[in-house]
């Protein structure tokens, strides 16, 4: 499906020995998961277990009148029946691990005592000898709720009269953020041209293919094993610890094989708490594998944004103000990153252009839906779409060409470092390059030359052609720039690097794997600095006990910069470590030594050397060699992040609309990308093809939508609608390498990058098509077809047949 | 997402599944395919206290050819339709619309395992099975211990999900009668497999030149698939040109007010049928055309 172009050998030469980065090495696991030996979290060979299922509210603002589950604990195969009332003391509250100053933090219970705020919360729990035992359990439990009116909507929610979703809180509003720079009044009293307009965009899902789980394990010990789909396995090790009032030595937390991810495992939610308590109640091995009803009911949604904005611009072109008053929905409570999600946004609105005066306003509102939290993107596709959707709508207001006007407000490559209107700086990248890639594989100049001449073509489909730039701020740190901002987490990570007694190299990181390859991305890492084959080191992730100095896990586009310069670090200490102990028993100079092909020899006299097992052995028995501070060769590295390196990208789309059905095809797509340093190209592709499905997904196709009554109406697979293989176009994938100046790899996070443009291509491709603006997503046909309908020539095409 | 307890039996035979159903008294589901009845029971909308398991029985795999028409056995699945294999030899020459159509029914998992007989039992109004029943005039065997019947598909599908066979009665094969000069099914899904936002069939019957019939059936618009009359009698007197056919896609679409839902409000899925049937008749005139023996 993919259509790349390899990717340029880095110049490595300047920091190292390297020729596995920019290579593509194949992932270790790629073998056991496509023949069925994957172990995912339900296939564990833990043996018996006890599962849970969960009473979820099924009003969506409620009190608990009445609340008996009597009689489903004397239901077949039912152990225990717990309520908030059995959770007392550790019945949450779910951890919130970035707290903005002034955000209002409403206790979210694991279960709920005595009102629900959406449908779907959980307000009991059965434990039973199996899921099925279990759900028929909880249709015996006796439960009256008290209806109480709803909000759904954030705008409708901030209305005065709204009801109130936390009476304790006294208004809907959880977050606000104001900032301003440069002179706005003027900029937009004097601009000879202004273009304004609300948008929205759709509340979303990340629906990973695997949902939820989580198995807890006590031990004779007194520990407790606890498998989970988490992606920052130390982090829930440490909130979970601190919810039940134990010791965070009395958890073991291990992240078995990974169906997806995307932000969905970002968090500890309400079940994993129940769960883990109740493992420890019972002394017994309790599962909890969230099905796919339940997935929608209560795993974070995401998106869901309303902007209006405004943009002032001289009558060539050139920006002289933006404004963006946003409204964002937060559900019921505040999910892991609190308000963390929409404050990206504003970070991100005025996308990487050069905005001299600047109003962006931030309001978030709770309402009774299921937690607004992190999708892949985080924040960055809504800001993307809003104000690349300006731009477009700016270019046809202008007559100007929609690049040309882009390139006219981008800052050149002469100007990077450049910081950006809303605070951070873009620490490298080439916008002109990047459009100069796209333009000429999409085919930009031969589509705009055809569509001028005359065609016979059948009038009722429309060709169009959109472009979107962004630049995606990855690797979040550094760590005392993170306090302010109300994280409760450093930006640091720790990677230990030790060679083995059998010569090989084990490398252990607190970025967890979640499917991106990190494993095999760290492998490559120390492999260039060793002087050994990727096979030959082995990387641990996503287990506690394993990996001592864990942090953040696989979040937020980090783990190549963070992780992978912490794994640099290491591995270059290790070198050092390896020369200076091979120095002494060759008795030549550490300098005169090099690392190749797992062995550290003399510079031109490869005979004269060691190999790592040998060295190894020495050091583990000391029969030569005295023992120094350390008695192995083992380096330990941490890295956090001195800014926050730049990933950009270009995406260009050519749409074919038909205008009587409303249906979009995509007939050409294409991503010029920019992570820097690109350390395994295949697995960088992957990163980006899977995004930009989803990305698509969110363009044409998947919305979740609530009724007034706060029932959602799309919790099902049938009607949450995911790209499937079918729906996806063909991809062409182009690399554009800058390095990063801020580390040592020169490398910039790649997870999230191909799920940020597409809504903002494809609406500018559609709006392009029908010569209507399409600011509301998704664009399904439904809304296709109105927007065409505004379109005089298209309204009387649809009188008789053509 | 697990089922309430239920019974589960794989009849031996027809007699065996007809049994198993009269003793039941209403309380048991059969179950083939089980590609609708499975997600009821996980969501618990069904709780049969017994299932009845009739995938195996050879009575419902049996098609047929013959001057009546063409049978096909309730048991044959969509994937055999689309590959040809439907147990009656020469049916796809014969009635060669069932073989485009039956792609165009989810995927290849669901196609190998849904049944023909599950699908129009099942009456759901954006079925393709059932709008060609509807569009064809197929008729429908029921079978119970006493006997068979047969029912016309226009009686058969009641309303939404329901239909005319009794508690004690197993849909054993669909006849159709007549077979058209050509035939072709078109709908709008979001997604390619997905249910159809609208659906259209239409059908022509001609002896040389002359138009002897005409019919247009409309699926995923109401309760149950619909036809549209009103324009069949226009498109029966008349020729099919640009402006007849525009008058029938109008015709068509006049008196529906298909339900909104998350896929579109009312008067996007009536303009769809407008635009379907528009579409279907011209790709029924070029068949025509192009001599498609259909």
């Amino acid at each position: 499906m993919s259509d790349t172009e390899p990717a340029p050998q880095p110049d490595t030469a300047a920091h190292g020995v390297g020729r596995h980065i920019g290579s593509t090495v194949g992932r270790a696991e790629d073998v056991r998961l496509v023949t069925g030996r994957g172990q995912y979290l339900a296939d564990l060979p833990v043996g018996p277990r006890l599962e849970l299922a969960f009473l979820r509210a099924t009003d969506a603002s409620a009190r608990i009148v009445h609340l008996d589950t009597t009689e489903a604990a004397q239901s077949e195969g039912v152990v225990a029946v717990y309520t908030a009332a059995d959770m007392a003391g550790v019945n949450g509250p779910v951890p919130v691990v970035w707290q903005q100053p002034g955000l209002l933090l409403p206790d979210y219970p694991a279960l709920a005592p005595d009102f629900v705020r959406y449908a779907g919360q959980p307000v009991a729990a059965v434990v039973a000898s199996s899921r099925a035992l279990a759900e028929d359990a909880l249709h015996l439990i006796d439960v009256d709720y008290e209806p109480l009116p709803p909000v759904v909507e954030p705008l409708a929610a901030l209305d005065p009269d709204a009801p109130i979703v936390h009476p304790q809180l006294r208004t809907n509003e959880g977050y606000r953020l104001a900032t301003s720079t440069g002179d706005v009044a003027t900029a937009f009293t004097d601009a000879p041209v202004v273009v304004e307009a609300t948008l929205s965009i759709q509340r979303q899902t990340a629906l990973p293919m695997e949902c939820r789980s989580i198995m807890a394990q006590p031990g004779a010990d007194g520990r407790t094993t606890v498998w989970a789909t988490i992606q920052q396995p130390h982090l829930f090790r440490d909130h979970m610890a601190a919810v039940l009032h134990i010791s965070t030595d009395q958890l073991h937390i291990v992240v078995p094989d990974l169906g997806g991810s995307f932000g969905a495992y970002y968090e500890i939610y309400p079940e994993d708490i129940v769960t883990v308590f109740a493992a420890m109640a019972l002394n017994a091995t309790v599962c909890y594998l969230e099905d796919r009803q339940e997935s929608f009911l209560s795993t974070v949604h995401a998106r869901e944004q309303v902007h209006r904005a405004a943009l002032a611009l001289t009558s060539d072109g050139r920006i002289l103000g933006f404004r963006d008053d946003i409204v964002a929905n937060l559900g019921a409570f505040v999910d892991y990153s609190g308000a963390g999600t929409a404050t990206v946004t504003t970070t991100c609105a005025c996308g990487p252009y050069d905005v001299p005066a600047t109003e962006i306003e931030l309001r978030c509102a709770f309402t009774n839906t299921v937690r607004v939290g992190a999708y892949r993107g985080f924040g960055m596709p809504e800001a993307t779409f809003a104000i690349e959707r300006m731009i477009d709508m700016a270019a046809t207001r202008l007559q100007m060409d929609p690049v040309q006007l882009r390139l006219k407000n981008l800052p050149g490559p002469d100007r990077m470092p450049y910081t950006m209107a809303t605070g951070p700086a873009i620490d490298s990248g080439d916008f002109p390059s990047l459009f100069e890639s796209a333009k000429e594989a999409i085919g930009y100049d031969e589509f705009l030359a055809k569509r001028a001449s005359p065609t016979n073509g059948a009038p009722r489909r429309r060709a169009g052609i959109g472009v979107a730039v962004y630049v995606e701020l990855t690797g979040s740190g550094p760590s005392n720039q993170m306090a302010p901002r109300g994280y409760r987490s450093p930006g640091w990570e720790g990677v230990s690097a030790e060679v083995r007694r059998d010569g090989t190299i084990r490398v252990c990181s607190g970025s967890s794997h979640l499917g991106q390859g990190i494993r095999t991305g760290l492998s490559q890492i120390a492999a260039d600095q060793l002087g050994v084959n990727p096979a030959q080191v082995v990387v641990i992730t996503g287990d506690t006990d394993l990996v001592r100095h864990g942090n953040r896990g696989s979040i937020g586009s980090r783990s190549a910069v963070v992780a992978g310069n912490a794994a640099h670090g290491a591995a270059v200490e290790l070198a050092a470590k390896i020369k200076a102990m091979a120095a002494g028993l060759l008795e030549v100079d550490a300098q005169d030594l090099v690392l190749h092909g797992g062995r550290v020899s003399v510079r031109g006299a490869d005979e004269v050397g060691l190999s790592f097992r040998e060295l190894a052995e020495e050091a583990f028995m000391r029969q030569r060699t005295a023992v120094a501070e350390h008695p192995m060769l083992e380096a330990i590295s941490f890295y956090d992040p001195t800014g926050l390196p730049a990933s950009s990208g270009v995406h260009a789309a050519r749409v074919e609309v038909d205008v009587e059905t409303g249906e979009v095809e995509i007939v050409d797509y294409v991503i010029v990308h920019d992570c820097g340093v690109v350390i395994n190209p295949a697995l960088v592709d992957g990163q980006v093809l899977g995004g930009t499905a989803q990305g698509i997904g969110g363009a044409l196709l998947e919305e979740l939508v609530y009724d007034a009554n706060g029932q959602l109406k799309t919790a099902s697979m049938m009607d949450y609608l995911v790209p499937t293989a079918a729906e996806m176009p063909t991809v062409k994938i182009l690399h554009q390498e800058t390095r990063s100046p801020l580390n040592p790899l020169g490398v910039k996070g790649a997870g999230e990058a191909g799920t940020i443009a597409p809504p903002a291509a494809l609406a500018n491709a559609v709006s392009d098509a029908l010569g209507v603006p399409a600011n509301h997503l998704p664009l399904s046909p439904a809304t296709v077809w109105r927007l065409a309908r505004q379109d005089h020539d298209v309204a009387g095409a649809e009188s008789g047949p053509r | 997402m697990k089922p309430a307890p239920f019974d589960y039996v794989r009849a031996s035979d027809l007699d065996h599944a007809l049994e198993l159903l009269a003793y039941s008294e209403g309380e048991a589901k059969l179950i083939a395919g089980g590609q609708s009845l499975n997600p009821m029971l996980r969501l618990r909308l069904a709780a049969p206290t017994l299932l009845i398991d009739i995938s195996r029985l050879p009575e419902l795999r049996r098609s047929e050819d013959s001057p009546n028409g063409l049978r096909v056995g309730a048991g044959i699945t969509h994937y055999e339709i689309e590959r040809g294999a439907t147990g009656a030899a020469g049916a796809l020459a014969r009635l060669p619309v069932l073989g485009r159509t039956a792609p165009l029914i989810g995927h290849a998992p669901i196609r190998t395992r849904g049944t023909f007989g599950g699908s129009i039992a099942h009456a759901d109004p954006a079925s393709e099975w059932c709008l060609l029943a509807r569009l064809l005039d197929a008729r429908v065997t029921a079978r119970n211990m006493d006997g068979e019947r047969e029912i016309p598909a226009e009686t058969f599908f009641e309303g939404f999900l329901t239909n005319a066979l009794h508690d004690d009665e197993i849909l054993t094969s669909v006849l159709f009668p007549s077979l058209p000069t050509a035939a072709v099914v078109l709908e709008l899904t979001r997604r390619h497999g997905d249910f159809a936002i609208a659906a259209v069939g239409a059908a022509v019957w001609m002896t040389g030149t002359t138009c002897d019939s005409f019919h247009l059936a409309l699926g995923g618009v109401g309760s149950t698939v619909l036809r549209a009359t009103a324009a069949e009698q226009l498109l029966t007197a008349g020729s099919l040109t640009e402006a007849a056919i525009a008058e029938a896609a109008e015709l068509a679409a006049q008196d529906l007010a298909p339900s909104a839902d998350i896929h579109g409000p009312t008067e996007y899925r009536r303009h769809l049928v407008k635009v379907l049937t528009r579409r279907a008749l011209s790709d029924l005139v070029q068949q025509i055309e192009d001599g498609t023996d259909d």
